[in-house]
């Protein structure tokens, strides 16, 4: 666990506060001090780092308070500042020196603002819960036991709601109001930031969940931002949605992206587009068993589409030709392509404190949830499901985030949008810029040649600025090709 | 882009051109060759349009040019300008647009002063033979009959998909007893028997417009014969390379496309109601606990969830909002607005239509070529997930025994070099942009045009601004403004 940072010195920027136009009346005040910066990275670059000390319920500004470090990356561009916001969500960029030059690099000489989030690592309170989320989590755990051990589904599924259902309790005695935990509670922080900063308008950048939250923060929050970089958004309409419609989804990207293969010899096989589906039954009908000291790991189906979602293939050409042999009887190439289990991963701290990370995923959906019952039955149907996305088993998280109904809507708005997408992200690539085309009347799209997930590099940095100088203009994509 | 053209000439009777062994590097070596003969137009249409009409005489097999032939039906429209010519793929597949003079002024005017070629495909309406098989066909299809048994019972879906399976045993076996060669009547002998056309006809290159199926037919006229498309338009394409995958992973980008389009509406009240994301799964769990059952006269419908699958993937309601609100309704136990959405039956004459359902499934089913799910799979499929029962013929074609002559790369999408465009409609359900975004996977050079609130039917004005410009100029970008509207 990071420790918070000491203050040093007291800085104060309280502006007047007016709600937004399309903010309800919350109050929306920070109150930043000064401080020492909370990383050698920021150190490093600078920065001018405060600590925002914010309401935990923008309703009730007299209320619990909750605080998190900022960071401000001055620049010589007179413009308006570009903000920041980190993915998974719930992580932080602060620690990371070289993400941080790169991220200041697309500003473009602009300030550039950098921020932890409310319940994160180095935010008071941190909403920490046991470790063991790290053992579990198909993310984290490569074997992880929910997708991997010999238990029938419905059995490792419970290891998984356990878990949400200890955390919830957990936080739950400690008091905190988890419920304010999630977008629009961020989005609430920031814009009362931007106000303590002094700015009239901010850009917003946002990778992942992050990508999703600078859209939130547009819909509630309009007239302050100026324009919207979502990189590899994973916005909550999206998300929130029927689990099995995602899982479709990145199955979609499989095959788009194995399509060239088709009909093609591969090591003495012809590669059919069926093969995903029946190298996917055929493990499913008789598992890959794999022990490893005490433990067996099985690799059926599930653990095929596990492998896909969370390591996407860099050579769809040797993945086509793997599953052509698969799908013939013809294992040998399969321990390769499952790896060597490094023995059972202990708890380990995730880039988010579990507790943050769930009240946030969970949190997002507000009222609008599936019932245990009818994700059960979804993961009778699809256990491949148990490797996907973690919300899952948001059911069993009793709380509901303190959001508004249309919170999962896609937002109309009128801001000029920037996509950017890794070719080869199976969660939030050019589809999401798809389901971002129409939320405003000028969005242009990016997709990285060779890319994953994560997009940050010289192209983005060069596309940001591009963009960030004039919005509305069509950007150069040239190097997304490289 | 100036093509270099030829036209015959205009007194011509009995042309024949004998086209030299054409060597594409993408095609195999198959010669394409035909026989043009000068003929009385077919249609009242291609006479009232004043087109030039010939008989095309083709083998079956081309590779066998010595066999067995067959004629399909051409018209020229001709133009004005000295320009390449325009060639329409009408989709289906199967469907030809040789009696529709509405859709032929349309397609004349997107021309715009070029020639503009028509033809029936080899198999289809006004061709030598024609694969017709049983007309009931039009009954049981989930796209012409509104309550097709096939979707709305009676019987178990393993029972219906056999009744689907039934119907295309018995016009492969009809077809098999004509003595008609099923394994040749594909998209992919399609394109041997366009190009053999385009040699016949003088031109040195084409453009080449499709649309649904037909945008499928001009991609891989354009894989097979790259030096001969000059530019490719595919609207709302239907292509070999989506449509042969796994039915279950199809049916999942429409439900995508549902959800997006109902995605404005989340948290949005309907009286005592608030919409949800999941509000169409609840629906679909809902009918399927409990069915709507109706009855018209003898006939008994259920209407269940995939029914309501079914329908709005033929028939999306324009009005989105009330959709949202009755999906919420009826996730919510409230059922009042459902028998408004379920309608009355439709008038489904059974005749011959324009598309000859022996030509349909020989290529709904011959691109597979052999690379087609088994019955036990697809068996498995629709047990686990019914509602594809009201979803693509491709489905049953473990029941059509012949395997297209084909090569296996047929299923691939193409790596095309030359400018394409492709249009596609915002609530097209199957062939919108999520289309084009594949084909832009592969082929770089492909332009996108979406055109707001339309469906599968991308035909009219805009449509017509956009085919115009890109033909005048296929590398500069489109001015899409007119999509917007």
């Amino acid at each position: 666990m990071m420790k918070k940072p000491e203050v040093k010195a007291f800085f104060a920027a309280v502006l007047a506060i007016i709600g937004a136009a399309n903010a309800d009346a919350r109050n929306t005040k920070s109150t930043l001090e000064k401080s020492a910066c909370p990383t050698e990275a920021l150190q490093v670059v600078d920065a001018v780092c405060y600590t925002a000390d914010l309401p935990e319920d923008h309703k009730a500004p007299d209320g619990a308070r909750v605080q998190i470090p900022v960071a401000v990356l001055k620049g010589d561009n007179e413009g308006a500042p570009l903000f920041y916001f980190p993915g998974y969500p719930g992580e932080s960029v602060l620690g990371y020196l070289d993400d941080i030059k790169t991220l200041r690099d697309g500003a473009g000489g602009r300030d550039l603002v950098l921020f932890d989030y409310r319940g994160s690592h180095r935010a008071s309170p941190s909403l920490d819960c046991d470790l063991s989320l790290g053992r579990l989590s198909a993310y984290d755990n490569i074997f992880s036991p929910v997708v991997y051990d010999t238990a029938e589904a419905q059995t490792r599924f419970k290891k998984l709601t356990d878990y949400f259902e200890t955390c919830h309790a957990d936080l739950k005695s400690s008091g905190v109001a988890f419920e304010h935990y999630n977008d629009y509670g961020v989005a609430h922080d920031v814009e009362a930031i931007r106000k303590a900063l002094g700015y009239k308008k901010i850009h917003v950048a946002g990778h992942s969940a992050g990508g999703g939250t600078i859209l939130t923060q547009a819909r509630y929050f309009p007239s302050s931002v100026a324009s919207i970089i979502a990189e590899s958004p994973w916005p909550t309409w999206t998300r929130n949605r029927a689990m099995i419609d995602e899982f479709y989804a990145a199955r979609e990207h499989y095959l788009q992206k194995l399509a060239p293969f088709v009909g093609e010899r591969l090591q003495g096989r012809i590669f059919s587009i069926l093969d995903l589906d029946k190298a996917r039954r055929a493990l499913d009908a008789m598992p890959y068993m794999l022990n490893a000291g005490e433990e067996t790991h099985r690799f059926d189906g599930a653990g095929l589409f596990h492998r896909l979602y969370v390591q996407p293939p860099k050579d769809y050409k040797a993945l086509a030709a793997l599953l052509a042999a698969i799908a013939d009887g013809d294992r040998s190439g399969l321990r390769a392509f499952i790896g060597e289990p490094t023995g059972t991963p202990g708890a380990q701290e995730g880039p988010a404190p579990y507790g943050l990370y769930l009240s946030w995923i969970c949190g997002d959906m507000g009222a609008d949830k599936l019932s245990k019952t009818e994700t059960r039955a979804m993961v009778q149907a699809e256990p491949a499901l148990l490797g996907f996305e973690v919300g899952l088993a948001c059911p069993w998280w009793d709380t509901e985030g303190d959001v508004p109904p249309e919170h999962n809507s896609a937002p109309v708005l009128d801001i000029p949008v920037l996509v950017v997408t890794g070719e080869r992200d199976a969660c939030c690539g050019r589809r999401m810029a798809d389901e971002l085309r129409t939320i405003s009347p000028v969005v242009q799209t990016a997709e990285i040649k060779g890319r994953g997930h994560r997009v940050l590099g010289e192209c983005r940095s060069a596309l940001v600025r591009q963009f960030l100088d004039n919005p509305a203009s069509p950007i150069d994509k040239s190097c997304t090709r490289k | 882009m100036s093509a270099m053209f030829s036209r015959i000439a205009a007194s011509a009777v009995a042309l024949t051109l004998m086209s030299g062994a054409f060597l594409s590097s993408v095609a195999h070596a198959r010669p394409a060759k035909a026989t043009l003969e000068a003929s009385v137009c077919p249609t009242d249409a291609l006479r009232a349009l004043e087109a030039k009409c010939y008989t095309a005489d083709l083998p079956e097999d081309h590779d066998a040019p010595r066999g067995k032939r067959i004629s399909v039906p051409v018209a020229v429209l001709k133009g004005d300008k000295k320009a390449a010519p325009l060639f329409f793929f009408p989709g289906g597949p199967g469907s030809s647009a040789l009696d529709r003079e509405e859709r032929l002024r349309v397609l004349k005017d997107g021309a715009d002063g070029r020639d503009l070629v028509v033809f029936a495909y080899r198999g289809g309406r006004g061709a030598a033979p024609e694969l017709d098989c049983d007309p009931s066909y039009r009954r049981l299809s989930a796209y012409y009959r509104k309550f097709t048994p096939i979707v709305h019972g009676p019987g178990s879906p393993v029972e219906r998909l056999a009744q689907i399976g039934a119907y295309y045993e018995a016009c492969h076996q009809r077809l098999k007893e004509q003595g008609v060669d099923i394994a040749q009547y594909t998209e992919y002998n399609i394109a041997f028997d366009i190009d053999a056309i385009r040699k016949a006809l003088g031109y040195k290159a084409i453009h080449v417009a499709g649309h649904s199926a037909g945008g499928g037919a001009v991609l891989t006229q354009a894989r097979l014969f790259p030096e001969a498309v000059a530019s490719v338009i595919a609207e709302a394409p239907w292509p070999v390379w989506t449509r042969n995958r796994a039915p279950i992973d199809e049916l999942a980008p429409s439900r995508i496309l549902y959800t997006r389009l109902l995605s404005p509406y989340i948290g949005q009240r309907f009286g005592e109601h608030t919409f949800s994301a999941f509000d169409l799964d609840r629906a679909q769990d809902v009918l399927d606990a409990e069915p709507v059952v109706l009855t018209f006269g003898s006939q008994t419908i259920r209407f269940d969830g995939a029914a309501l699958m079914h329908r709005l993937y033929v028939d999306l309601p324009q009005d989105l909002e009330g959709l949202a609100g009755l999906l919420t309704s009826v996730a919510n136990g409230d059922r009042s607005g459902l028998e408004a959405f379920i309608g009355v039956p439709n008038s489904v004459p059974i005749e011959q239509g324009d598309t000859p359902w022996g030509l349909y499934l020989s290529i709904v089913c011959g691109d597979m070529g052999a690379d087609k799910l088994t019955k036990t799979e697809i068996i498995a499929m629709v047990e686990k997930e019914p509602a594809l029962l009201g979803f693509e013929p491709t489905l049953a074609c473990p029941w059509w025994e012949t395997s297209g002559d084909v090569p296996a790369s047929q299923n691939r999408p193409p790596s095309l070099k030359m400018p394409v465009l492709v249009i596609t409609g915002e609530r097209d359900t199957c062939c919108g942009r999520r289309v084009a975004d594949e084909l832009r996977l592969v082929s770089p050079s492909v332009q996108t045009a979406d055109l707001a609130g339309r469906g599968h039917s991308t035909f009219g004005g805009c449509r017509n601004t956009l085919v115009r410009q890109f033909l005048d100029n296929p590398a500069k970008p489109l001015d899409k403004s007119c999509t917007q509207k």
